[in-house]
């Protein structure tokens, strides 16, 4: 996630969002200039397709940690099969008196790697391993269960899977990255429609009328939409600006996926709102004053009002903050969770292995003991072969020698 | 720790050692390489909270200092044309800079400021009126009349020489402002610096300290696991 954010760097969402809100400065200082209409044309599509791209990705990744989470399940069925059929062998065999040491081996190999997997509780008993995930009885004697991905989805939901890759990847889709996206989609959808107050100069003739306003007035506006609404763009006669942002066909709403550039603006520079002004002159005929660039100044300072972020939708409540500090919180609040868990990661990573390291003292084989072990029991037999050889000579001076009188 | 130490565990703890050392060495390298101490988000979470608002500041800072420049061009060229009071600004056109946080200025002055105002019936003060009336008087020569016009010759003067000063009093507020704008730009960068540059000099005394521990646990390590018993059983 740190790495599709690409912060801080020069290339993020950050980077869009200032040369979008710098090229309406720029068109401030001339509106009528078709540059200038150009570039603030080109920044603000810059500014949707970013949006799009990581909207995207993390749809990838999304559907990345699902498909895992499957070849997971997979791998778990096929080690279950192994267990449950190496239960079945060993009991032959040590039934018939034989020593199955190399399987036991080879069935603790893989109840290691299951456990990896999945949490699970392993009884040894007369049968073989009985493993159990929660309530679920996986393997017991010959017999196991298979799971499916629904399954390991339920039990990640009523809490009986709560360890193993399954569980992280499963939480990782549903809360981080899902939490990622919605807030991601709330910064595109408040961009474009969020609640805020500009204060408007004197001199505004309000679409629908035709007199100038005489005091500056205070206006609550839906997003960039809504003060795009206010002004007239180029054409003749006036023409209230439309709605910047819209979202792409098949979308319902804007979120990060969806929001693009109004068609009719994207391919037509002069449909961008930049003046406050009309005159009507004797016959009624509205003219838009195309000097005037007072909604391009408000546009630009767009960037320092505080903005209302609806997320009452999914949790949270309503916040006010500068676009781009709302960016910078979700930016933050990425950096404190992965934080934590590279903090929970060594910690995990140091417990276990010092569970490794006592399993490994008890089973282990230590070469110096074994040598040392070798070397005593060599000398025990060269012991025991000179003690025959003691009893060899012995009995050979008795049987050989005895009674030899006269021979 | 334990009672019995086998090879297996020696060899595990050796490898996890190694592991972190170069993981150490990993991230002080991203430092070096890039120059910053903050080089993802989990680095320093307040901290690119701040970095993000420093780098907009500063990116603001650059687009208001570009307008500051181009007023100043304006307004130069407003001293220009005032001095040569040659040409007549035909078009209304109202120009507000924005030079700051909310704030904006003004940078043209209409016509009816330094020309008088409108004045179709040609009896008013505008001063292309009062010229006519000189060229008529001329015409006619009659001297009294071009006399009277004098009077009024002299209040056009005074109101060219009033916008004069008022586009001179502006200019001075815009190069204020740009000392300010130039000055702020040296604080947002110290601050951002503060935030995400890494200390050079610590940087490398750190990274050398690490690769001489790396090193030492490799020989070590190297030493300890390839011996046992075995080799000295002759």
């Amino acid at each position: 996630l740190e790495g599709y954010v690409n912060e801080p760097s020069d290339t993020g969402i950050r980077t869009v969002l200032e040369n979008f809100w710098s090229s309406w400065s720029d068109l401030s200082k001339d509106p009528e200039n078709v540059t200038g209409r150009e570039i603030l044309q080109e920044n603000a599509k810059a500014l949707v397709e970013t949006f799009n791209e990581l909207s995207r990705q993390l749809s990838d990744l999304d559907a990345d940690l699902t498909e895992n989470v499957d070849v997971k399940v997979t791998e778990a069925n096929s080690l279950l099969q192994t267990i449950s059929s190496l239960n079945t062998e060993i009991r032959r065999i040590e039934s018939l008196g034989d020593d199955a040491n190399d399987l036991r081996d080879q069935r603790d190999l893989m109840t290691d790697k299951l456990s990896k997997i999945v949490n699970i509780n392993v009884a040894d008993s007369e049968l073989g391993y009985q493993i159990t995930m929660g309530n679920t009885n996986l393997v017991q004697g010959g017999t196991m269960t298979s799971i499916t991905s629904q399954d390991v989805e339920t039990a990640v939901a009523n809490g009986t899977l709560t360890g193993g890759e399954i569980h992280g990847m499963i939480v990782s889709r549903d809360t981080y990255v899902s939490e990622f996206r919605q807030q991601l989609d709330t910064l595109a959808n408040t961009l474009a429609n969020g609640e805020f107050q500009v204060t408007v100069p004197a001199g505004w003739v309000k679409p629908g009328t035709t007199v100038a306003t005489t005091a500056p007035e205070v206006v609550t506006v839906q997003g960039i939409n809504g003060l795009h609404k206010l002004g007239y763009s180029l054409g003749s006669p006036a023409e209230q600006g439309e709605d910047f942002f819209t979202f792409k066909l098949g979308a319902t709403g804007i979120t990060a996926a969806s929001i693009t550039l109004n068609p009719t603006i994207a391919s037509d520079a002069n449909k961008i709102a930049t003046s406050l002004r009309t005159s009507t002159d004797g016959a009624g005929v509205t003219t838009v004053v195309k000097g005037n660039n007072g909604l391009a100044l408000l546009m630009s300072e767009l960037k320092d009002v505080k903005v209302s972020f609806d997320e009452t939708a999914i949790g949270g409540g309503i916040t006010s903050a500068k676009i781009g500090d709302f960016y910078g919180a979700i930016v933050g609040a990425l950096g404190v969770q992965s934080q934590e868990m590279n903090r929970i990661y060594t910690n995990t990573q140091t417990q276990l292995d010092q569970v490794e390291s006592s399993r490994q003292s008890v089973s282990g084989v230590s070469l110096d003991e074994e040598m040392s072990d070798l070397i005593k029991y060599q000398y025990a037999y060269s012991a025991s072969a000179r003690f025959m050889t003691t009893f060899d000579q012995m009995l050979e001076k008795l049987i050989n020698g005895t009674g030899v009188v006269g021979r | 720790m334990s009672l019995r130490v086998t090879q297996g565990m020696m060899h595990l703890n050796m490898m996890r050692n190694l592991n972190r050392n170069m993981g150490q060495m990993a991230s002080l390298q991203e430092q070096t390489a890039t120059g910053r101490k903050l080089n993802k988000p989990s680095d320093d979470p307040v901290g690119i909270t701040y970095s993000v608002r420093y780098r907009t500041e500063i990116s603001g800072n650059e687009q208001y200092q570009k307008n500051v420049d181009s007023a100043i061009s304006w307004l130069d060229f407003n001293d220009t044309v005032l001095g040569q009071a040659n040409e007549v600004l035909q078009r209304v056109k109202e120009f507000n800079y924005a030079i700051g946080v909310n704030s904006t200025l003004d940078i043209n002055l209409s016509g009816n400021q330094v020309f008088g105002a409108d004045d179709p019936a040609g009896t008013g003060n505008n001063v292309f009126s009062v010229l006519d009336r000189v060229i008529a008087a001329l015409d006619n020569g009659t001297h009294s009349a071009v006399t009277s016009e004098i009077p009024n010759i002299e209040a056009s003067m005074d109101r060219l020489i009033n916008a004069r000063s008022e586009i001179g009093a502006r200019t001075n507020r815009v190069e204020l402002v740009q000392n300010r704008l130039a000055d702020m730009e040296i604080n947002l960068t110290d601050m951002q610096s503060k935030t995400e540059d890494a200390d050079y000099e610590k940087l490398l005394i750190d990274a050398q300290i690490n690769e001489n521990i790396y090193q030492a646990s490799l020989s070590v390590g190297a030493k300890i696991v390839s011996k046992s018993l075995v080799d000295f059983l002759s």
